[in-house]
Order: structure tokens, then sequence, then C-alpha cells
């Protein structure tokens, strides 16, 4: 029966990579491709590894973001085991008991910012870590103090999960409560919720809401990350 | 050129065995690794034969999920890795860069609920935390990062059957960056399950000569109808030439250089001139500063599919021009195709070559196809040679080779 009713190329839509493949031979993408897995992390570690690509001149151009559908009942199954979504009517970010989630897609292209023509944001230091939970203040902590320093108006976009743990280690780490929420105005992105809000900061540079803008990320089991964007030169 | 990085360990299980000399001895002897499926129940499927690794874990009836399988499996090689780098124990002052593919819950645990509906299903399911951790993308690779202490971020890449050249790649640019002095490059692939074996099947990619399984992956031959599916990991310690030296080290080989090529022409197929296929091998010369010459082997992404097998031998040709290209070699006529490992351990397997000097067969070679014009080694046989080329080429048009050099 599953041999004979289903559609061969069912398969292909569950191999993370063929969005890659495909945006490939959309848009004539024809150099490296890569796809990295490990929830919210693994978007924040993307854009880390595109910055160093370009930084280091191994990459001239880079397209970077990633897309998640969250109204598929085996995502819910998966983090529903975990406890992690929140249950019952719609509250805001840090009143959330949990994870509510959105379906977007987000993508930048990087260049080098000495070359580029017109750039609408200057990505000026993206940092990421990972461990064991119980360090994750001490990881958090040190990736605040190593970024770049803020000026004063620095607008700040978290893109916590709502996941009760990281999200409470993370505002603590941040003093202050952010600017905004990605998860208020987006729903929580898993894989590309941190591109998504360093494009949501970039945006905030190119219409001018802000000069400088910090977006911070803590995945809802592991992983931290921290972005700082300003305005172009 | 860029600078080439030091090999400092290896570690590989196949379904020849546990452990990189067992690989090789088997290989060099031209044993298959390839058998009928026992480990479920493969009733109605058009293959029930693969390169199984079965592990103490999985019980009749209740197999571990591909999540657990890929940990055991890719824990293994990476410590076999490192110990041979003289690294263990713990922290590992690197990071993991590993590849593998994505994980899901599987028909047992979602069976154990006793629902048959989804609302019903995500109820019965709620705060199984275990299951959660086990089945999250990011689950396996972070217990490894644990485990041996890496540094940082894991980088899971997944580029379908390039994944484990893709993590040799990300591993070879950090340390070219000066992100960090070494690294563990892995690849992990337990995909054999019944979800998976469907859907190979549903693609007619895996060979369906269940009636001989040891003859079943023949690369290069007239007769190779499909490739066979297996369970594997392999992995690298890469490390800053300097950096192994002044810690003494035994520097194994080298990683010369790697090279990429995302081809846009199909999902699945390659470019009908395998202009992309040529362009990644092209570009990982010209990282390593190779010339086609310099290459005494090509281990060959080979995976008997009609497909693979003509285009990349006539994307070799192409690459080599008027000189006759150098033997050409598919180690999964033994092993299988691991998929997401096969990337590392085919490089794994490249570095043996060098080392050994001496090239592992490709078996089952009865019926060679003429029109591919290459020598596919039927034996394995002494031969003296300084470089070898790795290919790895994956659905999605992912192109990655990896290129091994003599210590």
């Amino acid at each position: 029966m599953l041999l004979d009713g289903l559609r061969p190329t069912l398969f292909l839509a569950q191999l993370p990579n063929l969005l890659a493949g495909s945006i490939s031979i959309v848009h004539n993408v024809a150099g490296s491709s890569r796809t990295f897995l490990g929830e919210e992390i693994s978007g924040a570690e993307a854009l880390r590894v595109a910055c160093a690509r370009i930084a280091s001149a191994t990459s001239e151009l880079c397209l970077i973001g990633g897309a998640f559908i969250s109204e598929r009942p085996e995502v819910l199954l998966l983090f529903s085991m975990g406890g992690v979504l929140h249950q019952g009517p719609w509250l805001p970010l840090p009143a959330r008991r949990g994870m509510v989630f959105g379906s977007a897609g987000a993508f930048m292209t990087l260049e080098p910012a000495t070359t580029a023509k017109a750039p609408i944001a200057i990505l000026r230091h993206v940092a990421t870590d990972q461990g064991r939970t119980e360090a994750r203040p001490a990881r958090l902590a040190a990736l605040l103090a190593a970024t770049p320093e803020r000026q004063p108006g620095c607008m700040v976009i978290s893109t916590a999960s709502g996941a009760e743990a990281a999200t409470r280690d993370e505002l603590a780490a941040l003093g202050a409560p952010p600017d905004f929420f990605s998860a208020d105005l987006l729903g929580h992105l898993v894989e590309p919720a941190f591109p998504a809000g360093v494009a949501l900061a970039a945006i905030a540079i190119a219409e001018g809401r802000a000069k400088q803008v910090l977006v911070t990320g803590t995945g809802q089991w592991r992983g931290e990350a921290v972005a700082l964007l300003e305005a172009p030169a | 050129m860029n600078p080439r990085i030091a090999i400092t360990g290896i570690g590989m299980v196949t379904a020849l065995g546990f452990g990189a000399e067992t690989n090789w001895a088997a290989m060099v002897a031209g044993r298959s690794g390839i058998r009928r499926i026992t480990r479920f129940d493969t009733t109605g499927m058009r293959a029930s034969i693969a390169g199984c690794v079965d592990l103490p874990g999985d019980e009749p009836g209740r197999p571990l999920s591909a999540s657990a399988r890929i940990e055991k499996l890719g824990t293994a090689a990476i410590g076999e890795a490192i110990a041979q780098a003289g690294l263990a124990p713990p922290p590992f002052d690197g990071p993991l860069c590993i590849g593998m593919p994505p994980v899901e819950v599987e028909w047992p645990q979602r069976g154990s609920f006793g629902a048959t509906t989804y609302p019903g299903l995500i109820a019965a399911a709620a705060g199984q935390e275990g299951f959660y951790e086990e089945f999250l993308f990011g689950g396996a690779a972070t217990r490894m990062a644990e485990r041996f202490g890496t540094k940082g971020v894991p980088q899971i890449v997944t580029t379908a059957c390039a994944s484990g050249a893709s993590a040799i790649q990300l591993a070879l640019e950090a340390i070219r960056r000066g992100e960090t002095r070494m690294a563990i490059a892995a690849g992990s692939e337990a995909s054999l399950q019944p979800e998976t074996m469907i859907r190979f099947g549903l693609l007619q990619a895996l060979s369906t000569r269940n009636d001989d399984p040891e003859g079943a992956s023949r690369p290069f031959t007239l007769s190779r109808d499909g490739f066979v599916m297996a369970d594997g990991a392999g992995a690298l310690i890469l490390e800053d030439e300097a950096h192994a030296r002044a810690r003494g080290a035994t520097i194994l080989g080298y990683v010369l250089g790697a090279g990429e090529a995302a081809d846009t022409f199909h999902r699945t197929r390659s470019a009908p001139d395998g202009s992309a296929i040529i362009r990644c091998m092209q570009r990982a010369l010209d990282d390593a500063g190779l010339s086609p010459s310099e290459i005494g082997y090509v281990n060959a992404h080979g995976t008997s599919t009609p497909e693979n097998d003509k285009m990349e031998a006539l994307a070799v040709r192409a690459l080599f021009g008027d000189a006759p290209p150098p033997p050409v070699g598919s180690t999964k006529s033994m092993i299988g195709h691991t998929l997401s490992a096969a990337g590392a351990i085919e490089a794994a397997i490249c570095l043996l070559a060098l080392r050994h000097q001496m090239l592992p067969p490709t078996i089952n070679q009865a019926d060679v196809d003429p029109d591919l014009g290459v020598d596919t080694i039927p034996v394995a046989r002494p031969h003296a040679f300084r470089a070898a080329l790795s290919n790895s080429f994956g659905f999605g048009g992912q192109n990655v080779a990896v290129i091994i050099g003599a210590a």
C-alpha cells in the first residue's frame, strides 16, 4: 500500500537540504550550499559561519537564512513531548509558559562591508556558544561582555523562544527588557528565529528607527547567540 | 593553494566492523558487509538487504531509533579517532563538525502511546522529555559534543549524501581561519529503518538484488541496479600542522583541499554534461594547489546506480582530459552507501590507502561497463601515490570533493 500509494518525490520534501537545493535551482546559486541541523542555534551558527566566510574572503557573497512551517502535527508532537509548548490563550512573550510558533522564511544576502554597493545595515558582530544548561547564564554573560560597546539608544531585539528556563536566563542576562521580542511579532520560528531577528534589526536600521541593534537568542534546549548591527557609515 | 591540514586520528564503523584497521583488512580482502536485514521486518519492501551494523541495544522487535544509533556509531568512530590522536580524555579543544541525517519520531515510539489520531498522540506524548531530547535535530550531536567536551556549537550539517564531506570542509575552514587549532570532522548515519527503506524504495534508488546481498553493490558494472543502504560512521581529527608538530602528534596524512559546487539542474540528477561535478573536483584541486596528474586514486561516490556511475565516470574522464585518469574505485561495493557518513568514511579510507600504498578494490566487477572507460580496481593492489580524491554527491545538487595527501 505504502509503496503504491505515495508520490516518489514525497521523500525529497523531508530532506532539509532540499530547501537549499530548490533555492540553488530557482535562483541559480551555484557555489557552496550548506544546511545546518539543530533547532534555534543552527540558524545562528549558519549566520556566524557565513559571516566568518565573508570576513576571511572565502566567500564574496552569501545567502543565509531559513524557513519553518509550524502548522504540522509532527512539529507539535515533538515539542509537546518536551513540554515546551505554551497552552491556553495568547499572552505576550514574557508571560508565556512555553513556545507559540509561527511560520516564516527569512533570508539575507551578506557581502563584504568594504565592497557592498548599497548596504542595508552592517553586521558588526556575531557570536555563538553552547554547552550544558547549568552554565548557560555564564555563557550568555560572556557573549554579551564580548559584544562591541553598545551606544545609548541601542535597540534590543530578543529572539527568545518562550521555553521557560532558556527565556528566563536570556532576560536575566540582558538586565533590562528588550525593545521587541521577535516571537511576539512573528511567533517563534525555531531554526530561522535568529536569522529572522537579525533581518528585523536590519529593517529597523534601514527605516531609521535605530542606529544600532543588539539581537539575542537562546535555544529552547541548547545554544546561545548574539549579533550587533549598525547603520552604514 | 591553501594551507594543508594535518590528520592525526581516524575512526570508522561500517558493516565490515568496528575500527579503521579492521575495516581496512576486510576491504583489502574484498569482503562484503552487505546482508539481509534482520533488525526489522522487510515484508513487502522492494529492497531487503543493507550494510547493517547491529548494536547490542537492538532488541528483536524493538530496534533502537535512528537517532540513538547515530549517537552510538558516531561516538565509537570519534572515540577511536581521538584516542589515536592522543587527545583523550575530554575536553577536546575545538569544535565538532558532523554530517548526519534528519531524525524523526519513529513508528515504534508513536505506537507506544496507543493513540490513533494526531491530537490523541500529541496529548498522550506530552511531557515525554526523553523522546523530545532523543528526536531533536540537535540531540544526538549535542550529546556527542558534551561527551567529548568539544568547544562551542556543534556544526551539524546535512547536505544529503555529501554531509560527511561537508563536515570536513567546515572543520578545514575553521582551522584555516584561525578560529581553532583543531577540530573533529565526522559523519554518522543510521537511517536504516522501515520508513527510510520505503522512501528510497519509492525513488527506485535501491538495488533489489535481494537474493545476492554480497553481489548487490556493483558500481560501474552493466548490471548495477541501485545503491545498497548502510549504517556507518567515520571521524577524522584535523589539526593545524604546526600545532600537531608542537605537541608531538603523529601526522597520518593531510587534507590538502576541498571543493564544492551546487548543481542547479535538478533536485536529484546531475547536469547532463557533468559540469557541476567537474567544477567541484576542479575547485578541490585548485584549493589544494594540485594538477590532475598529481592525483593517484579516486575514491568515487560510486553508488552503483545507473545514473551516478555513468555521470561520475564521464566527469572524472573530463577532469583528466587527454591523460588517462588514475584508478577509480568504489568502496561502497563492500560497505554499501552510508549516506551522511560516506564522505567522512571514504576520506578515512583514502588516508588508509595512502598509508598502506595499496588500493582497496571495487568488488563484484564481473561485468564492467566498458563505456565508462575507467580502471575500477577489481582486486586490491599495491600502488605508489601521494594524493587521493574523494567524491561525495548528494540529492539537492550537493557536490563536494576532498583531497587527502600522504604524510
